[in-house]
C-alpha cells in the first residue's frame, strides 16, 4: 500500500512537474490516455494472475510531455519530457522523465512498478495427485524501482555525475520447511531493499575520453517464516515408526550485503582510424546476516540419529564475491568501410562463505526408550568457488557503402573454476573428478568460435544470414555443449508504405558425445511475417512462427543408479492476424493470435485484442478509446491451470 | 525564407533532441539545425525546392556522413565500427532512428516501439514474447529488449548482453535477491549463469525454466556418470519414482543460494 501511495504522489508530482512545464511554453505537445479497465476471470484465477496479472481498475495508460524552452522563459531547463505508461492497476507500470539544460546539467528519472505474482498449480507440487492446488511455492509481491541520474557540464572536458537507484521488493508468499522426511507449509513475509548510489566522472580531452564511476550498493532483507498449513506437513505417514508433526515453526533472518564497486573505461581516438578502448570493473560484496529458528513438535533428525520434540537454532554467517574483469580492445579502420579489431578480457570472480550454526535438538529420544536429552551440535560450514574467465578475440568488419556487408569474428574463452564445497554437503562418489572430491575440484574448459554474418540489401529487398560454431573441450556442467551450430537466415522486402514481408529460419544444435552423457539438443525457430497496407485508411498484418526444441541427455536414477534417457521435446506454434481501420474519425485495430504447444508441457493459448476510437469533435481534442481484451488458456493435461479472463476497458485519450 | 516555410517538420523540430541550444519559441532557429544534417540549403531554395539540390541522408552512406559525424565513439559498451550492429545496410543508425518521424512515446528517437522494432529481424524471439505463457512483459513496465541487450555492441558479449553498473549479468539489475553472495551456492548461479535453467525470451514452461518438470531439469546436471563435471548425484533414498522426489525445490527451495545450509533447503 505504501508503495502504491508513493508511485500515486510520484506520479503526481511529476504531472504537476509537466504541468508547469507546459505553462513554461505553448507549443508543449503531449497525449495522456486514462480510464477504467474490467477483468473477469473463469478458471483457475491464480493461473491467470501468474501469467498475465491485468486488474480493474483506474488506469493512467499513456502519458506523454515533451517541451523546450531554449529562450530561458524557465531558468531550470531547456528540454523536459514526461513519459508514462500503465501506472495504476498494473501488473506493470513506468515512468520516464528527463530535463536538461544545454551544458549545464542533464537529469533523467525512471521508475518502474511491478506486481510479480506466483501461484502454480503443478509447480514443485507434490499433493497436485490430490487436487491440493495451489503449489506450496507462491508469492504475491510488489516492486518498485527507481534510477535517478544528474550529469553536470554535459559536452564538457570534464562532466561529473551523480546517481542512486532504489529496488524495493516486498509481499507475502508461502515455502516450506523440510524436516526428518517431511515438509510443513510456511507462510512468508519479505522485505528487500536496495539501494545504490554512484559518483564518478566522464571525460572528453579530444582523442581521449572516458568514464569513471564509484559506487555502493547496499542491500538489506529480512525474512519471517511461520507454520501455516497442516500440522502433519505433506507426510502424514509414520517415519521410522513416528507420524512427524510440527505444531510451531518460526524462523527470522536478516541479511545486509554492503557492495562497494568501480567501473572505467577509456578510448583514446588517433589518426581518425585507430580507436583503443581500455575498460575495468571490480566490485566486492559482503554478506552479513543472522537468523533464529524454533520448532516444536514431533521430529525426526537422520543427522544425530534422533527422534527430538523441539529445536532452537541460530546461525550467523557471512559471504563475500570478489569479481574484477579488466580488458583492452583495439578497432582500425584499414579503409572506409573495412575495419579490423581485436582485444582481450579476464574475468576473475572469487566466491567464499562461512556459517556458524549452533542447533540444539530438545528432548531427544532413541529406539532403546532411553530418557530424553538436549542434544547440541555446532557446525562451522564453509565454502569457496574461484572462476577466471579469459577470452581473447579477433575479426574483420566490412560494410562497404553497397549492398553487401560482412562481419567475421574469431573468438576464445578459457575457463576455469576451483570449487572447494564444505564438508557437509551431500557426497555420493561417482564423479572422478582431479581432485577426488565429488563435488569439489578443479574444472577447465576452452571454448572457440568462430562467428559469421552477412548481408545484402538493396531496393526494399534484404537478405542477412548467420553461422556460429562453437566447440569446447571439457564440460563443466553436464549439460554443457563440446560443439554447438546455430545457423539463422533472414530475408525480407519492403515497399514503403505499401506492404513488409519478411520469414526468419534460425537453428540451434548442439551435442556433447561423450560417454554416460550424450547431450543432443536441437531447437529450430521459423517464422514468417507480412504488413500490407492497400489504402491509406486499412492496414492488414499477420505472422505464422513455430518453436521447436528436442533435447536427449543420460541421466542416473539415483533409487537404482540405472542410466536413462531425459527427453525433452516442445512443438510451438503461433498464428497470428490483424487489421487497423482509420477511418476518421473512427480507428479500429483488432487482432488475434493462437498460440499451441505440444510435447512434455501441451496447452493452447487464444488471444483477442480490439481497440475501437473515436475522435470528439476537433475542437476538443479528445477522444474516446475501448478496449476488449480476452485471453483462453487451456491445458490439454491436467487441466488444472485454465482459464478464460476478459477485459474491458474504456478511456479518455487527450492530445491537443 | 526558411525550410519551416515549406516543411512542416521543421516547425515541430523545437522539442527534437537535435534541436537543442537552436531553438527558439518552440521552433529551430530558421536553417540552422536542418543544415546541420542536410547542407546548405540554399541553391535548394533559390531553386524553388529542386529536390536534387539538397542532401537527404539515407541509408548506411547518410548514417556514415551524417549521424557519425558526432555520434562516431567507442565506450566500454559501445562499438560503431566493430559491434554485431554495427552500421552496415541492413542495419544502420538510420534503419532504427528516425530524426523526423519517430514514434513519439518512444525514446531515443526510435523508429516504432523497441518490441516492433527488434522484431523486424529477431521475429522469433519477438514472437516468444508475445505467444508464450511465461514471458516478461516487454514494452510494459519499463522494460524493453535494451533492458538486457546493448544494441550498439557489446564488446566479448556474443548476445551483446548489457551489464550492472557493478559488471554483472543484467538479470540482476531487478532480481537483486538473487545476486547473493551466499555461504553455499548454487553452482549453476556461481559458475554459470541465469540461462542455465531458465529461458528468458519467454518459456512454455512455469518460471521460465528450460523443462516442464523440475525434476527432469535438476536431474540432467545432478546425474554425474562419467566426466569431469559439476554436480552431486542425489542420494539413493530420492526415489523419483514417488511423486514426493519428483518436485526437488520443495525440499531444496533455496536453489539461488542459501547462507546455511549446503543442501539448499533454507
Amino acid at each position: 500500500m505504501r508503495s502504491r501511495k508513493f508511485a500515486l504522489w510520484l506520479s503526481l508530482g511529476l504531472l504537476a512537474a509537466g504541468a508547469g512545464a507546459l505553462e513554461a511554453q505553448s507549443t508543449t505537445p503531449y497525449d495522456m490516455e486514462i480510464g477504467l479497465r474490467t477483468l473477469k476471470v473463469n478458471g483457475n484465477e491464480d493461473m491467470y494472475r501468474t501469467q498475465i496479472n491485468e486488474r480493474s481498475g483506474f488506469l493512467l495508460r499513456s502519458f506523454s510531455l515533451a517541451t523546450s524552452d531554449f529562450e530561458g522563459k524557465t531558468s531550470l531547463f531547456d528540454r523536459f519530457r514526461i513519459d508514462a505508461s500503465d501506472l495504476g492497476a498494473g501488473p506493470a507500470g513506468a515512468l520516464r522523465l528527463s530535463a536538461e539544460k544545454r551544458e549545464v546539467y542533464r537529469f533523467t528519472l525512471g521508475y518502474r512498478h511491478t506486481n510479480n505474482f506466483s501461484a502454480l498449480p503443478a509447480y514443485a507440487n507434490p499433493l497436485l495427485a490430490q487436487g491440493i492446488i495451489p503449489g506450496q511455492h507462491t508469492y504475491d509481491r510488489t516492486q518498485n524501482m527507481l534510477d535517478a541520474d544528474l550529469e553536470f557540464l554535459p559536452g564538457k572536458a570534464i562532466s561529473p555525475f551523480i546517481g542512486y537507484s532504489l529496488n524495493n521488493l516486498s509481499g507475502p508468499g508461502t515455502t516450506t520447511y523440510h524436516q526428518g522426511g517431511n515438509e510443513f507449509l510456511l507462510s512468508q513475509d519479505l522485505k528487500d531493499r536496495d539501494h545504490e548510489f554512484r559518483i564518478g566522472t566522464g571525460f572528453n580531452l579530444g582523442p581521449v575520453y572516458g568514464s569513471v564511476t564509484q559506487g555502493w550498493r547496499k542491500l538489506s532483507s529480512t525474512e519471517s517464516l511461520g507454520l501455516a498449513g497442516a500440522t502433519t506437513g505433506n507426510f502424514p505417514n509414520p517415519v521410522l515408526g513416528q507420524v512427524p508433526t510440527a505444531t510451531l515453526i518460526t524462523r527470522n533472518d536478516r541479511t545486509d550485503v554492503k557492495t562497494p564497486f568501480t567501473n572505467l573505461y577509456a578510448t583514446g581516438q588517433f589518426l581518425g582510424r585507430v580507436r583503443v578502448t581500455g575498460n575495468y570493473v571490480r566490485f566486492a560484496a559482503e554478506s552479513n546476516g543472522d537468523e533464529t529458528e524454533g520448532l516444536t513438535g514431533s521430529f525426526i533428525s537422520f543427522g544425530i540419529n534422533r527422534f527430538f520434540n523441539g529445536l532452537a537454532e541460530t546461525a550467523a554467517q557471512t559471504a563475500k564475491n570478489t569479481t574484477w574483469r579488466g580488458g583492452a580492445r583495439a578497432e582500425v579502420t584499414i579503409v572506409g568501410g573495412l575495419d579490423a579489431f581485436a582485444g582481450f578480457q579476464k574475468d576473475h570472480r572469487d566466491l567464499t562463505g562461512t556459517a556458524l550454526l549452533n542447533t540444539l535438538y530438545q528432548g531427544t529420544t532413541n529406539f532403546s526408550g532411553l530418557d530424553p536429552k538436549d542434544v547440541q551440535a555446532v557446525l562451522d560450514a564453509a565454502s569457496a568457488i574461484t572462476r577466471v574467465d579469459n577470452v581473447a578475440n579477433i575479426g574483420i568488419s566490412a560494410r562497404p557503402e553497397g549492398p553487401f556487408s560482412v562481419r567475421a569474428e574469431y573468438r576464445q574463452d578459457k575457463q576455469t573454476a576451483d570449487v572447494a564445497p564444505d564438508l557437509s554437503e551431500i557426497v555420493v562418489p561417482g564423479n572422478p573428478n582431479p581432485a577426488g572430491s565429488p563435488q569439489g575440484g578443479a574444472y577447465e574448459r576452452k571454448i572457440k568460435t568462430f562467428d559469421i554474418n552477412a548481408s545484402f540489401s538493396k531496393a526494399g529487398f534484404t537478405l542477412g544470414a548467420a553461422y556460429r560454431k562453437d566447440s569446447a573441450d571439457n564440460p563443466i556442467f553436464r549439460t554443457d555443449f563440446t560443439d554447438r551450430n546455430r545457423y539463422r537466415v533472414r530475408a525480407g522486402y519492403a515497399a514503403p508504405k505499401w506492404v513488409k514481408l519478411g520469414v526468419t529460419a534460425e537453428n540451434l544444435k548442439q551435442k556433447n558425445p561423450q560417454t554416460g552423457i550424450n547431450l543432443d539438443g536441437k531447437v529450430r525457430q521459423y517464422s514468417g511475417d507480412v504488413e500490407v497496407t492497400p489504402a491509406k485508411f486499412l492496414s492488414l498484418r499477420g505472422s505464422v512462427s513455430q518453436f521447436k526444441a528436442d533435447n536427449s541427455i543420460l541421466f542416473r536414477h539415483p533409487e537404482n543408479f540405472n542410466t536413462d534417457i531425459s527427453l525433452y521435446t516442445e512443438t510451438g506454434k503461433a498464428r497470428e492476424g490483424g487489421f487497423l481501420v482509420n477511418f476518421a474519425p473512427v480507428s479500429f485495430d483488432a487482432g488475434f493470435s493462437r498460440f499451441t504447444n505440444r510435447g512434455d508441457n501441451p496447452f493452447d493459448i487464444n488471444r483477442t485484442r480490439l481497440r475501437l476510437g473515436v475522435d470528439l469533435p476537433p475542437k476538443t481534442r479528445t477522444a474516446i478509446v475501448a478496449e476488449y481484451a480476452k485471453d483462453k488458456y487451456h491445458e490439454l493435461t491436467p487441466t488444472f491451470g485454465d482459464f478464460d479472463a476478459t477485459r474491458y476497458g474504456i478511456f479518455l485519450r487527450f492530445h491537443p | 525564407m526558411s525550410c519551416g516555410d515549406c516543411h512542416d517538420q521543421a516547425k515541430a523540430f523545437g522539442i527534437n533532441p537535435h534541436a537543442q541550444g537552436k531553438a527558439t519559441k518552440g521552433q529551430v532557429v530558421p536553417n540552422s539545425v536542418c543544415e546541420g544534417c542536410h547542407g546548405s540549403g540554399t541553391a535548394h531554395m533559390d531553386a524553388g525546392g529542386d529536390k536534387t539540390l539538397i542532401y537527404k541522408p539515407v541509408g548506411l552512406a547518410g548514417a556514415n556522413k551524417t549521424c557519425l559525424s558526432c555520434h562516431d565513439t567507442n565506450t566500454d559498451r559501445i562499438s560503431r565500427h566493430a559491434g554485431q550492429h554495427a552500421n552496415s545496410s541492413q542495419v544502420n543508425c538510420l534503419t532504427c532512428h528516425s530524426i523526423h518521424s519517430s514514434e513519439p512515446r518512444a525514446p531515443h528517437l526510435l523508429v516504432k516501439d523497441q518490441l516492433s522494432l527488434c522484431a523486424t529481424c529477431h521475429a522469433s524471439y519477438a514472437a516468444s514474447f508475445r505467444n508464450k505463457p511465461y514471458a516478461h512483459r516487454l514494452g510494459r513496465g519499463g522494460m524493453e529488449c535494451s533492458s538486457c541487450h546493448e544494441p550498439h555492441g557489446m564488446p566479448f558479449k556474443p548476445a551483446n548482453l548489457r551489464q550492472t553498473a557493478a559488471g554483472e549479468v543484467p538479470c540482476l539489475n531487478c532480481h537483486a535477491d538473487k545476486r547473493g553472495p551466499f555461504v553455499f551456492n548454487h553452482g549453476s548461479v556461481a559458475i554459470g549463469d541465469c540461462t542455465t535453467c531458465h529461458e528468458v525470451h519467454g518459456s512454455s514452461n512455469p518460471k521460465m525454466l528450460n523443462r516442464a518438470t523440475v525434476m527432469q531439469l535438476c536431474i540432467e546436471c545432478h546425474s554425474p556418470i562419467t566426466a569431469s563435471t559439476l554436480g552431486s548425484q542425489p542420494p539413493s533414498f530420492h526415489n523419483l519414482t514417488s511423486v514426493r522426489y519428483q518436485n526437488c525445490t520443495s525440499c531444496h527451495m533455496a536453489i539461488h543460494g542459501s547462507n546455511r545450509d549446503p543442501q539448499l533447503m533454507k
